[in-house]
């Protein structure tokens, strides 16, 4: 096990036994299990991926976690990516708001990871929800790297800020049974795009239960649309599920 | 009310895009392309096979390349002063990074004829985003040929090798990809230097609203970089010059030579056993 996955996974562990811990009855936990099944012009194969992810809402505040694994038979690296997250809900005037900040972490390579932060605020009604934020992006030598080639300075990029955006629309309140909604972003679960290059996301979801709910997602990746020159990049495909316990 | 909001957003939307949709933008391609960069690329390794790639020859351990971005051709004073100092320094080569012209089969015409002025040097283009406006690939592909090749510099006792790829999507494509890949595997080795010179820059050097690659192929290029030893990465697109370095790698953005642009400049590649470099203003 590496350096980073160590940095990253203590904490993770810290922050999910504080929380098993110091459950409260008016506390609300949102463990989610999915599976990515995808490709694109730079993963070589196709992509399966399980990821499991859970977030902690005690009043206003909410706290998250998750780590992406791939599952692939023949995949040189099991684990790939992690996030963790906190946000606040507020309101101004009628308008419900919450700020979020987040981190990411991508083991891509034995030879170059990726470091990704960025705050944003939300607003969301019944039918929209908008996100609006900044995000940087830090590409790193592994130390691998820096002794297998002699690499003497310059061992990570830091990027200027990026502006990160979802804008999504659904067809029916977050309470219903089920829903269906359609999103512009650059931010998924474990992977920020350059804002010029915006993903199309398609999301839908049925409640079981009022603990259960399946969930499933399309993802379609274009290159160069802010340069008029649109190529395809790449699709995701996701279902998973996600438990409500608490209140 | 809500349906009204809507409606008033997507009119003023397709408004905003009206009015700003000036004779230089092709607004078709942010939805529906000419053609894909894979296509481009298969054009290229087939004139390639026609053609071969291209090996100077040099009789001196010194041995200069010129290289220029962002030209918009429409007019053409700072391209004819670019070409006029590569002869003037006994250049070994041009290199043209892309957006060479502004895709209007005009326009193509009047580069073609300006940079045939100077028939005694040797020319590399690459085309950029603005090239393949208004279908200008076909004029790309019928006067310049490939625009995926490498070329090789060879003296008495090194040999360097120069990768030119496409990026004029924002990506290289997977087949592009896997092509780049196996020639690093195999050729890297035989060779001192290496240097890519692609058109849409990798990091993002400002804020700018301009297209970079997409966060997962950007990653596997700084691996292949790093474990290739790449030495140097030459792009344009931005139209500012910036220089970044990332492990072993020297990553070089160019000024725009557009003659509108009051910090025009060009790249002179000074190269022996190491590779110096000197911005040179208009």
């Amino acid at each position: 096990m590496n350096k980073h996955l160590l940095i990253i996974l203590k904490p993770l562990i810290a922050i999910t036994l504080f929380l098993v811990c110091n459950f409260s009855s008016h506390a609300q936990i949102n463990p989610k299990l999915f599976i990515d099944f995808g490709k694109h012009n730079a993963s070589n194969d196709y992509i399966v991926n399980a990821g499991v992810s859970t977030s902690y809402k005690f009043g206003k505040n909410k706290i998250g976690a998750g780590v992406l694994f791939d599952i692939k038979p023949n995949s040189e690296k099991f684990f790939k990516n992690t996030f963790a997250e906190i946000s606040r809900d507020f309101k101004i005037k009628k308008y419900k708001l919450n700020a979020n900040a987040f981190f990411m972490y991508n083991d891509f390579s034995n030879l170059v990871v990726e470091y990704d932060w960025g705050v944003f605020v939300g607003l969301n009604n019944e039918k929209f929800k908008f996100n609006l934020g900044l995000f940087s992006k830090i590409f790193s030598l592994t130390s691998y790297a820096i002794t297998e080639y002699m690499i003497s300075d310059n061992y990570c990029f830091a990027e200027n800020f990026g502006l990160l955006y979802c804008i999504s629309y659904q067809i029916k309140p977050d309470e219903n049974i089920y829903n269906l909604s359609i999103a512009i972003t650059n931010k998924d679960y474990f992977l920020l795009t350059r804002s010029t290059n915006p993903m199309l996301k398609i999301y839908t979801n049925y409640r079981f239960s009022e603990d259960l709910m399946w969930f499933a997602e399309a993802w379609l990746k274009t290159s160069g649309s802010f340069n008029l020159s649109i190529n395809y990049f790449g699709f995701l495909a996701r279902t998973g599920l996600i438990w409500q316990i608490g209140k | 009310m809500a349906n009204r909001k809507i409606k008033i957003l997507i009119i003023s939307i397709i408004l905003i895009c009206s009015i700003s949709s000036c004779n230089k933008a092709d607004l078709r391609s942010m939805f529906i392309s000419y053609e894909s960069v894979n296509t481009r690329f298969e054009q290229s390794l087939n004139k390639n096979m026609q053609t071969g790639y291209q090996t100077i020859e040099t009789t001196n351990d010194e041995y200069q390349l010129f290289v220029m971005s962002d030209s918009h051709v429409g007019s053409t004073k700072n391209l004819n002063t670019f070409m006029q100092n590569a002869v003037n320094a006994d250049a070994t080569a041009v290199v043209m990074v892309g957006d060479l012209t502004t895709g209007k089969e005009d326009d193509y015409d009047v580069f073609a004829e300006n940079i045939e002025k100077y028939p005694t040097m040797l020319k590399f283009p690459i085309v950029g985003n603005h090239d393949i406006f208004f279908n200008g690939w076909n004029c790309f592909y019928k006067l310049f040929g490939s625009t995926v090749y490498y070329f090789v510099v060879k003296g008495t006792d090194f040999s360097d090798i120069y990768f030119c790829l496409d990026t004029g999507s924002g990506t290289l494509g997977d087949k592009q990809l896997e092509w780049f890949t196996n020639q690093l595997e195999t050729k890297r080795q035989l060779y001192r230097h290496c240097v890519v010179f692609t058109h849409n820059n990798l990091f993002r050097a400002r804020h700018i609203p301009t297209t970079e690659p997409m966060t997962e192929e950007l990653l596997v290029l700084l691996d292949l970089f790093v474990k290739y030893n790449v030495n140097i990465v030459i792009t344009g697109h931005d139209h500012k010059k910036d220089v970044s370095f990332f492990g072993n790698t020297t990553h070089i953005i160019l000024s725009a030579l557009l003659d509108k642009n009051v910090d025009a400049a060009y790249l002179n590649l000074i190269v022996n056993d190491n590779i110096n470099y000197e911005f040179l203003n208009l």
